[in-house]
C-alpha cells in the first residue's frame, strides 16, 4: 500500500497535467438485511454476511506527461469493524508508437467481452458484475503490442508478466491474443490465452446493430481446464466437521461460458437488456442441495455436548466461500429494463437475474438523478427462490444502498 | 390553359434546378462550420432548463472526411468517455470498464446534447433535398431547404434548413426524428472568427421537452487531420493521442 501511495504522491505534485485533471468523490451506504433462516447464518459473527456498511472514495483521473493515472482512495467501514483504508492503483500506463508499432505498457483495465451481466472473454480482467453499485475496475500489469487496419485489429497481451500462478486467477502470468474486425454492422472478437492454471482458453464474440434500436450479442469460451472451490465434506455424512479449511479448489476439464442477449431502445429513452448464459464453472443445484445438507447437520451439532461452537462456525463460515462465484449457478435469465431521460430527470430501472435450475432470483430496483456534477443512485436488492434456491440459501435477503457521487 | 401549362412548366424548371443547387447550397452552409476537411474542434456544451443554466459540458472532437467523428468528452463527471462515429455505426467507451460497445443510432441520442449534436456538423453528406421557398427569418431573407436523410443513422431524419439568401450562413433548422416528431429547433450565430465568418454558436431549442434549451459554442477549431488507426473502434482503449 505504502509503495503505491508513494508512487501517487510523487506524480500528483509535477507540472504536466493541463486540464486533464478530474477528482470524484463518492459516499456509498449499504444496508444489508439479514436472513435468518438461512443454513449458513450461524457463521454470521465471522462472515459479515447481513452487516451494514459504507464506503467512501476518493478518485483521481490525470494524464501527467501523457501516463495515465488512476487511484482510488478507498475507506471501508463495516458494522462492528475497524475501518479498513486502501489505496487502489486502478490505472498507470503509457501508450506509445515504436518504430511505426503501438505498444502498451503498465497497468491497464482490459475488458474484452460484449456482454454485460456476464463476459465470457474479459479472460484478462475478470470482475464481479454482480456489484450493486460498479465503480472504476482495477487493470491488470501487462505489456502489449497492436497493430490496427481499417477494420480491423490485433493485440497481444503479457499479462501481469512478473508473475507466475498466483492465489487469485486474475494475478496469473498469461499470454493472451485478440483479433477484432468490423463487418458492416457487426463487431467479431476471437480471444486466445495460455496459462498454468486453465492452460489454454479460446473463445468469439459479435456484437450486431440490427436496427435504429436493437442490437444483438453472444459470446463463448473454451477452456481446456476450469476450477470450482467444493466442500470436501459435502455430499457425505462420515465427517461432518473439519479441522482446517475443507473448501479445495478441484480442476476439471473442457469447460465452456457462453452469452446470448440483446438490447433495445426506443425514443422514449426506455431501453431493454435481455441475457441468458451458461458457466460451467458455476454450482449445480446438487452441489448446493449438498453443501446445504451439510450446513445443516453442522448446525444441528450445536445441541450436542461437547462439539465447541466455534468449530461448528468455523465450518460454516468456510462453507460460504461458494457465494463468492461470479455465478452461483451455471444456468442464468437476466431482463434489465431502464430509463434515461433528459438532466435532472429521475432515471429508473429494474432488473431480474432468474436462476432457472433451482428457480432463484435476484431483483434489484435502482433510480438514478444526474446534475451538472452531482449525482444521486438508490437502489434495493432482493434475493428470493425456492428454500433450496442458492440465492434463497444466502445469509441476506435484502441490500439497499445509496451512491452520492459529485465530480471536480 | 396554356397559361396554366406553362406555370406548371415553370415551376418543375424552377425545382429542378432549385434541386440541382442544393448540393451546392449545403456546401456552402457547411463551410460555416467546417472551415476543413479534417478538424480538431473545441466545444462548451450549455444545458438551460426554464432559461437557467443547468450543466456545463466541455468536448474535443475530431472530424474527418467519410463521416468519421471522434468525441472526448472533456467535464470531469464524464473524463474518460469517448464516442466514436464512423458513418451510420457508433461505438462507446466508458472510463469505468474500458471497452468500446456498439451502441445504436436510438442509444446515440439519449443524454443532453446527444453525441450526434456534436459530432456531426455537415449537412451535404448527410441529406439531400429541395429548394421549396424562400422565407424571412428574423429578418434575414432566407431559401427554405426539405431535406430528408439519406442514411437511417442519421440522427435526424428530416431537416427544415433555412440559409441567408445573401452567402448561404444557416440561420435555422427544424429537425425531425424517425418518427416524423418535431425533436428540436436550431437557431445559428454567426460572427467574424479568423478573418471570416462562421458559426460560433448553435442553439438547440427542445420541442419536446419544453422549457429545455441547449447552447453549443465552437470555441476553437484547428485544422488538423489525425491517423485513421483512431478511427478504429479498438483504439478506443489507447491513450495516445497527444495534444
Amino acid at each position: 500500500m505504502w509503495r503505491r501511495l508513494l508512487i501517487v504522491g510523487a506524480l500528483l505534485p509535477l507540472p504536466g497535467y493541463g486540464e486533464d485533471v478530474a477528482v470524484t468523490l463518492r459516499a456509498i451506504p449499504e444496508y444489508h438485511g439479514a436472513r435468518s433462516d438461512s443454513p449458513f447464518a450461524a457463521a454470521d459473527d465471522l462472515t459479515g454476511f447481513g452487516r451494514n456498511q459504507a464506503t467512501g472514495e476518493a478518485e483521481l483521473r490525470a494524464k501527467p506527461f501523457d501516463v495515465n493515472l488512476v487511484s482510488t482512495l478507498r475507506t471501508t467501514v463495516a458494522e462492528d469493524s475497524k475501518p479498513d483504508n486502501e489505496i487502489i492503483l486502478n490505472e498507470l500506463y503509457y501508450d506509445t508508437q515504436v518504430a511505426g508499432q503501438r505498444i502498451g505498457l503498465g497497468k491497464k483495465i482490459m475488458s474484452w467481452d460484449v456482454g454485460f451481466a456476464f463476459r465470457p472473454l474479459d479472460v484478462i480482467q475478470q470482475e464481479n458484475r454482480r456489484a450493486l453499485f460498479t465503480t472504476t475496475l482495477e487493470g491488470i500489469p501487462q505489456v502489449s503490442w497492436e497493430r490496427f487496419g481499417a477494420d480491423d485489429a490485433w493485440m497481444v497481451v503479457l499479462a501481469n508478466p512478473g508473475n507466475s500462478s498466483e492465489d487469485e486467477p486474475q494475478d496469473d502470468r498469461s499470454l493472451a491474443v485478440k483479433y477484432y474486425r468490423r463487418a458492416e454492422q457487426t463487431d467479431l472478437h476471437a480471444v486466445a490465452r495460455i496459462s498454468q492454471r486453465y492452460r489454454w482458453e479460446t473463445g468469439a464474440a459479435f456484437s450486431r446493430v440490427t436496427g435504429e434500436g436493437t442490437e444483438l450479442h453472444a459470446s463463448v469460451l473454451y477452456q481446456r481446464r476450469y476450477e470450482k472451490q467444493i466442500n470436501l465434506l459435502a455430499g457425505q455424512s462420515a465427517v461432518l466437521l473439519a479441522a482446517t479449511d475443507p473448501v479445495v479448489t478441484l480442476t476439471y476439464e473442457n469447460g465452456v461460458k457462453a452469452l446470448l442477449g440483446f438490447t433495445w431502445t426506443g425514443e422514449s429513452g426506455w431501453s431493454l437488456l435481455g441475457e441468458a448464459w451458461y458457466d460451467d464453472s458455476a454450482y449445480t443445484h446438487a452441489q448446493w442441495t449438498a453443501l446445504a445438507d451439510l450446513t445443516r447437520a453442522q448446525s444441528a451439532l450445536q445441541s450436542m455436548p461437547g462439539v465447541p461452537v466455534s468449530a461448528i462456525q468455523g465450518n460454516i463460515a468456510w462453507s460460504t466461500q461458494y457465494f463468492d462465484q461470479p455465478n452461483l449457478l451455471r444456468e442464468n435469465l437476466l431482463l434489465r429494463l431502464s430509463h434515461r431521460g433528459e438532466s435532472r430527470s429521475i432515471d429508473p430501472a429494474l432488473d431480474i437475474l432468474v436462476t432457472p435450475e433451482d428457480g432463484g432470483w435476484v431483483a434489484t430496483a435502482s433510480a438514478r438523478y444526474e446534475a451538472d456534477r452531482f449525482r444521486l443512485d438508490a437502489g434495493y436488492r432482493s434475493y428470493g427462490g425456492p428454500k433450496s434456491a442458492a440465492y434463497r440459501l444466502l445469509p441476506e435477503e435484502s441490500v439497499a444502498f445509496v451512491a452520492l457521487q459529485y465530480s471536480f | 390553359m396554356s397559361k396554366f401549362l406553362s406555370l406548371i412548366v415553370s415551376l418543375l424548371l424552377a425545382g429542378s434546378a432549385a434541386a440541382a443547387d442544393v448540393p451546392s447550397l449545403l456546401k456552402a452552409a457547411d463551410a460555416f462550420r467546417l472551415p476543413a476537411d479534417a478538424l480538431k474542434v473545441e466545444m462548451q456544451v450549455l444545458l438551460y432548463k426554464s432559461s437557467a443554466l443547468d450543466k456545463e459540458r466541455r468536448y474535443t472532437v475530431y472530424l474527418k472526411p467519410g463521416r468519421r467523428s471522434l468525441v472526448l468528452m472533456q467535464s470531469p463527471s464524464e473524463k474518460g468517455q469517448k464516442v466514436l462515429m464512423l458513418a451510420d455505426d457508433f461505438w462507446q467507451i466508458m472510463p469505468q470498464s474500458q471497452r468500446p460497445i456498439r451502441i445504436t443510432a436510438l442509444q446515440k441520442l439519449l443524454g443532453d446534447a446527444s453525441a450526434g449534436d456534436i459530432a456531426t456538423m455537415s449537412w451535404s453528406e448527410d441529406y439531400t433535398g429541395a429548394v421549396v421557398g424562400e422565407q424571412n427569418v428574423n429578418g434575414t431573407p432566407c431559401l427554405h431547404l426539405a431535406l430528408s436523410a439519406q442514411r437511417k443513422g442519421v440522427s435526424y431524419q428530416r431537416v427544415e434548413l433555412y440559409l441567408a439568401k445573401a452567402d448561404s450562413r444557416p440561420v435555422k433548422a427544424d429537425l425531425y426524428v424517425a418518427s416524423d416528431k418535431l425533436a428540436k429547433q436550431a437557431t445559428f450565430t454567426v460572427e467574424e472568427v479568423d478573418g471570416r465568418p462562421q458559426v460560433s454558436a448553435m442553439t438547440l431549442t427542445d420541442e419536446i421537452q419544453t422549457g429545455r434549451q441547449t447552447v453549443i459554442r465552437y470555441l476553437k477549431r484547428e485544422s488538423r487531420s489525425i491517423a485513421d488507426e483512431f478511427y478504429n473502434p479498438m483504439f478506443l482503449t489507447r491513450n495516445d493521442l497527444k495534444d
